[in-house]
């Protein structure tokens, strides 16, 4: 018997768990993604500036709530406050901070994941998502996943989890960063205990945004062998319902009394999301709270803002800042929130059936 | 038994894949012959829980291969046919992530892979991707792929396709290798017959999704007739006239050696002619049945027999 032996031994041992498989998956496609493309580095570089907007208006709220504070020597934090809100609701603000900053911040986070991260998300799922099954059918490499004792929904659940991964990184991590930050910024420690639900809602928002997504384009992925027809296609579903979304919705506004059709939602994967997001955050009651408190004038503004998309022509709510428009915008338009999250829940299962034929099928062959 | 198979069907639409199998497989190196499209491949997906069967029962290491797949993937290592990888992975992740997926603990799974990499000789290829490897190298990484997790028994489907000559003997040293030290059983799923020559001990012939033969090799090799060659030093002649005169047929092959066939002892014939003859012998050795005869008359059996369609 030699004393060294190069080579074949047996192996007995404590095997891991099913979902330690899925994620040796996950471990290595994410290796796979992150190491085979510039392009996915730059977008996840990218993905975190935004935080350089969002963490000044969180100083901004933090300075303006605190009532020891003098607006007029703190004139320009005063400012990128009032690009946001009306000086209405930060008055409010200064009086009542316990009762309007977790309202306020509860919007102002909704708008990091609606107007940049949900667009970057969308970006990278492009880059990372669709080669992850194509790449399966064209090197054949279903046979050495499926000939070690996985079952289909595992190898489904590591792949998915690859793209999780990636849009998680982008919206639920940064999220977190950024809540700290604000805390670090925040005028006492009560903001901490009045605003920490942000964080359950941040990771359920980063969920249901990256699970839906990461089906869609896995489905896309799983129908070729080629990951340049599958990132065509996955552009072509998004930006098209993007644009026929953003065309029912003006032309809707433009005509009077006429509101956008609530299927119109469903045209949009990344509206859809918002949809379901919004009603995580509470967009809606959180409006209403930070206006309520104005009196007859906020109760006013308040519905005006919610009603925005049937009140266009009102030029009195053209009158309001930009961006409260657009809060207004989102949160009164579309299908409601838990139809969105429903619409979701459908479209995924519906994925992950198509996914899981495929896999079954390619094996078979 | 590896492999016990009780009436085992598969159709595929309105083709017969495999038609009722029986057979139970003792432990060893077995070669599972047949041309392309006798079913030799659908048989090993049936086994592994890949493929669902139509009818019948087949059970791997005492595991039902329908209700118990995942516990038979545990046990049983396959290296397919296809020239599949994982894009993007070097040689050594790639069969790292075989042993992970295989439910071994990560440290031990980069540990094994380098063993099996050793094993398989494949030296420092193995930190460049798979897809620049030749088809020589893919083979290699397949194997360690398939040995990783220390399986009890091994399906290795056409493993020295598309090998040179080397690669080919290298190839079968190793299944040779593993069943004889280290106890590992193999089917080996081929066509060429002198890889089953080569390394197994027994022989499972398929056509058309039917069971043609099976046998252990030297059963099989057992000459049907009594006949042995003769080889002499210097010229055969002499022994051959003596022979043919004591009323057996003699075929020389060469200046020095003869086919001798023919009834009663034809050993002690043999020596009485030699005897007479004052010839010198170097050689007599019976005669031996090729795996190619068996398996050409095997298949001239079935081609008179077509496989019926689902009715």
């Amino acid at each position: 018997m030699p004393i060294a032996e190069r080579g074949y031994r047996h192996w007995e041992g404590k095997r891991t768990g099913a979902l330690s498989r899925c994620f040796a998956i996950t471990r290595f496609e994410v290796s796979i993604a992150y190491q085979s493309s510039r392009l996915l580095r730059r977008f996840l570089f990218i993905a975190w500036m935004p935080i350089l907007y969002f963490c000044p208006l969180f100083l901004a709220i933090g300075y303006v709530a605190d009532p020891s504070n003098d607006l007029r020597s703190g004139a320009m934090l005063t400012e990128i406050a009032g690009e946001l809100f009306p000086r209405e609701v930060i008055e409010q603000l200064r009086e009542n901070p316990e009762i309007y900053l977790p309202a306020i911040w509860s919007v102002v986070f909704y708008l990091f994941f609606a107007w940049t991260q949900s667009l970057l998300s969308m970006i990278v799922v492009a880059i990372a998502g669709p080669p992850l099954i194509a790449r399966d059918h064209k090197s054949k490499a279903f046979l050495v996943y499926f000939s070690k004792p996985i079952q289909a929904w595992q190898y489904l659940l590591g792949k998915l989890a690859t793209v999780v991964f990636f849009v998680l990184s982008m919206t639920l991590i940064p999220a977190l960063l950024l809540y700290s930050i604000s805390i670090a910024l925040s005028p006492d420690g009560t903001t901490l205990t009045a605003t920490l639900p942000i964080i359950f809602k941040a990771s359920l928002a980063s969920l249901i945004t990256a699970v839906p997504i990461g089906l869609v384009v896995l489905m896309i992925s799983s129908l070729t062998k080629d990951r340049r027809i599958a990132t065509f296609a996955w552009l072509v579903l998004w930006i098209f319902g993007e644009i026929s979304f953003r065309v029912l919705t003006a032309t809707s506004a433009l005509s009077a009394n006429a509101r956008p059709p609530a299927w119109a939602s469903l045209l949009s994967l990344r509206e859809l999301s918002m949809r379901a997001v919004s009603g995580i955050f509470q967009v809606r009651s959180s409006i209403e709270t930070v206006f309520q408190g104005l009196g007859e004038s906020g109760d006013r503004l308040s519905r005006k803002m919610l009603r925005l998309a049937e009140d266009m022509g009102d030029p009195a709510a053209l009158e309001r800042p930009r961006s409260v428009q657009q809060i207004a915008d989102l949160a009164g338009m579309g299908i409601t929130p838990e139809l969105a999250t429903l619409a979701l829940i459908v479209l995924s299962i519906g994925c992950g059936f198509v996914i899981l034929q495929r896999a079954r099928k390619a094996v078979r062959i | 038994m590896i492999l016990e198979l009780d009436n085992v069907t598969k159709f595929y639409g309105s083709y017969q894949a495999l038609a009722d199998l029986t057979v139970k497989v003792g432990p060893g190196a077995i070669g599972l012959l047949g041309p392309n499209g006798a079913g030799k491949s659908t048989l090993i997906k049936a086994l592994l829980g890949l493929v669902d069967l139509s009818r019948g029962q087949a059970k791997v290491l005492g595991l039902d291969a329908r209700r118990q797949s995942r516990r038979i993937r545990e046990l049983v290592g396959y290296m397919p046919e296809d020239d599949c990888s994982i894009a993007g992975l070097k040689g050594i992740q790639s069969v790292a992530l075989a042993g992970e997926l295989a439910g071994l603990p990560r440290r031990t799974a980069l540990r094994r892979a380098h063993e099996m990499l050793d094993f398989v000789l494949l030296d420092e290829a193995r930190y460049r991707e798979v897809q620049t490897y030749s088809v020589g190298m893919r083979q290699k990484v397949k194997l360690a792929q398939a040995l990783i997790h220390a399986p009890k028994l091994l399906f290795l489907d056409e493993p020295t396709n598309g090998l040179d000559p080397a690669g080919r003997q290298r190839m079968l040293q190793l299944i040779r290798n593993l069943t004889q030290e280290k106890d590992v059983s193999v089917v080996v799923s081929t066509h060429i017959l002198g890889d089953v020559e080569a390394c197994c001990d027994a022989a499972l012939i398929l056509s058309r999704g039917t069971l043609l033969v099976y046998d252990s090799l030297p059963n099989l090799q057992q000459s049907v007739d009594s006949s042995c060659r003769v080889r002499v030093e210097g010229d055969i002649a002499p022994l051959a006239a003596e022979l043919t005169a004591r009323g057996h047929q003699v075929d020389e092959a060469n200046r020095d050696e003869a086919r001798v066939s023919g009834a009663g002892d034809l050993g002690v014939a043999i020596f009485e002619a030699v005897e007479k003859c004052d010839a010198v012998v170097r050689e007599i050795t019976p005669s031996r049945n090729s795996l190619e005869k068996i398996y050409l008359q095997a298949m001239r059996t079935t081609e008179e027999e077509p496989v019926g369609e689902k009715s």
